[in-house]
């Protein structure tokens, strides 16, 4: 008899133990009533117990020898017990080794420090960058204001400015959370404070804009738009930037709808519009006389 | 336990105290960094390792934590720090892929059963499988009985990552070691 489908994760995390008391009892709730569940967590208990193998005892020489060999590495004599990769034979290598072990062990603190403050100024630069792009007015092309344009087509390239910055603000946003690594990035690094609150204005600019992409030729955008505020909106609920579950249902959200692959494309029909324009301006102005 | 007295190490008493330290918790550091190597020797290293830090850091160690969980962070990390030393040095030479493992040694087990040796073969390359920080944070909970709380503060990481990782190694592990659910259970 097989595990209910939406129960195996639950199975897991218990099993695993990394569940609280309420996911627990809720299984054994479920447990209490079906035997395919009940089994697969006694399966996957004895798993892990299986696991966990008994060590060996290296034996009491080995134990009366273990400070004297600790004391000799300390005090540069070498030890016979070392490991393989750490041999080398002849005393001048002997030296050469402790030295490059002293080296290594004195350089390895002071490189955490430097990178630890490379990572600092990345975060000033990044803030910087992000300030100016959050802060920066939507500029109307100047152009546009000179060119014989009707009111609506007017409001309509403004409104599609606006989209267009908005998908380069969460662009930006997300940018950094698609490529945190769960496992080895430590989530300090990903300042996210700043990013909840960047995503909370960026929800209520795609509030302001789905209620006004009203045009046929806005429809694909206006889905982007939709899509993008769910995104937005679960980066903005997540309480900690330890909430790793959290950010990985934002990062497969991303990948499963494709988000930053439809914000490429839509730069690139927004930047082939642009050309577009720009020739058909180029061609309707006057041709200028030569002298 | 009685935690021993820490005393300036420019004193006299220091390497008494430090020997204190090693003679206290060399087994069990040992078997954890046994639990996180999966071999003799490479344990033996990183366990001496921690204590010579340990001998270094002891002048500033103020009794924050208890010794055996500073001695067990300090396992963790060198751990951790040396898997990935390894890893960017093997990549140097071989490209993007991870070193693996030490073939696990059999030279503690010569008295075993040839099933149970093979049983323990399987289960020490499926654990291999695991990320560095999947390994340490199974082999704290399910090997050293540790809380979630106290993986994390080992791990110096939150409880949610904890919890992350143990689901990502019990994942994997279920999937290596499916083939042998009925040694399992037999066992």
């Amino acid at each position: 008899m097989k595990a209910c489908n939406n129960y195996t994760s639950l199975i897991t995390t218990v099993a695993s133990g990394a569940a609280g008391e309420g996911d627990r009892l809720r299984l054994e709730e479920h447990t209490s009533n079906c035997e395919g569940c009940a089994a697969e967590y006694v399966r996957l208990s004895s798993l892990l117990a299986a696991v966990r193998i008994e060590q060996e005892d290296p034996g009491d020489a080995y134990w009366q020898g273990y400070y004297k060999q600790i004391m000799e590495r300390i005090d540069g004599i070498p030890s016979i017990a070392y490991s393989s990769e750490m041999q080398t034979t002849g005393s001048a290598g002997d030296v050469l080794r402790q030295r490059l072990v002293r080296l290594a062990d004195w350089l390895v603190p002071r490189q955490r420090w430097a990178l630890q403050l490379a990572v600092a100024a990345l975060l000033v630069v990044a803030g910087v960058l992000l300030g100016r792009t959050f802060l920066s007015p939507v500029e109307i092309d100047p152009q546009l204001a000179e060119n014989d344009l009707s009111s609506t087509q007017i409001q309509q390239n403004a409104l599609e400015m606006r989209a267009h910055a908005y998908l380069g603000k969460s662009k930006t946003l997300l940018l950094g959370l698609v490529n945190f690594d769960l496992e080895e990035d430590d989530p300090s690094t990903l300042n996210f404070e700043k990013r909840r609150v960047i995503a909370g204005d960026l929800v209520r600019e795609a509030s302001f804009l789905q209620d006004r992409l009203s045009f046929a030729e806005h429809q694909r955008l206006r889905r982007l738009v939709a899509d993008l505020e769910v995104i937005l909106i679960q980066i903005a609920n997540i309480e900690s930037a330890y909430d790793v579950p959290e950010i990985e249902i934002v990062q497969s959200g991303v990948a499963r709808k494709a988000i930053l692959f439809k914000i490429d494309v839509e730069e690139m029909r927004r930047d082939d519009a642009a050309i577009s324009t720009e020739f058909s301006n180029r061609r309707s102005a006057p041709a200028t006389s030569s002298v | 336990m009685t935690e021993p007295v820490l005393a300036d190490v420019a004193s006299g008493h220091a390497q008494i105290s430090f020997r204190e330290v090693v003679e206290t918790h060399k087994r069990s550091i040992y078997y954890l960094a046994l639990d996180l190597t999966g071999n003799h020797h490479d344990a033996e290293d990183l366990s001496q390792d921690v204590f010579i830090k340990a001998h270094r850091g002891l002048k500033s160690f103020r009794g924050e934590a208890q010794m055996y969980t500073w001695l067990r962070r300090i396992t963790v990390n060198t751990y951790l720090n040396k898997r990935r030393k390894k890893a960017v040095s093997f990549m140097r030479f071989f490209g993007d892929e991870e070193e693996p493992e030490h073939t696990p040694s059999d030279e503690l087990a010569p008295d075993k059963s040839a099933e149970s040796g093979i049983l323990r073969h399987h289960v020490e390359r499926a654990l291999d499988t695991l990320s560095p920080r999947e390994k340490s944070a199974f082999v704290l909970r399910h090997h050293r009985d540790l809380s979630v709380r106290e993986v994390a503060t080992s791990m110096e990481v939150a409880d949610g990552t904890v919890k992350s990782l143990l689901f990502r190694a019990t994942q994997k592990l279920q999937k290596q070691l499916a083939y042998l659910q009925n040694d399992f259970d037999r066992s």
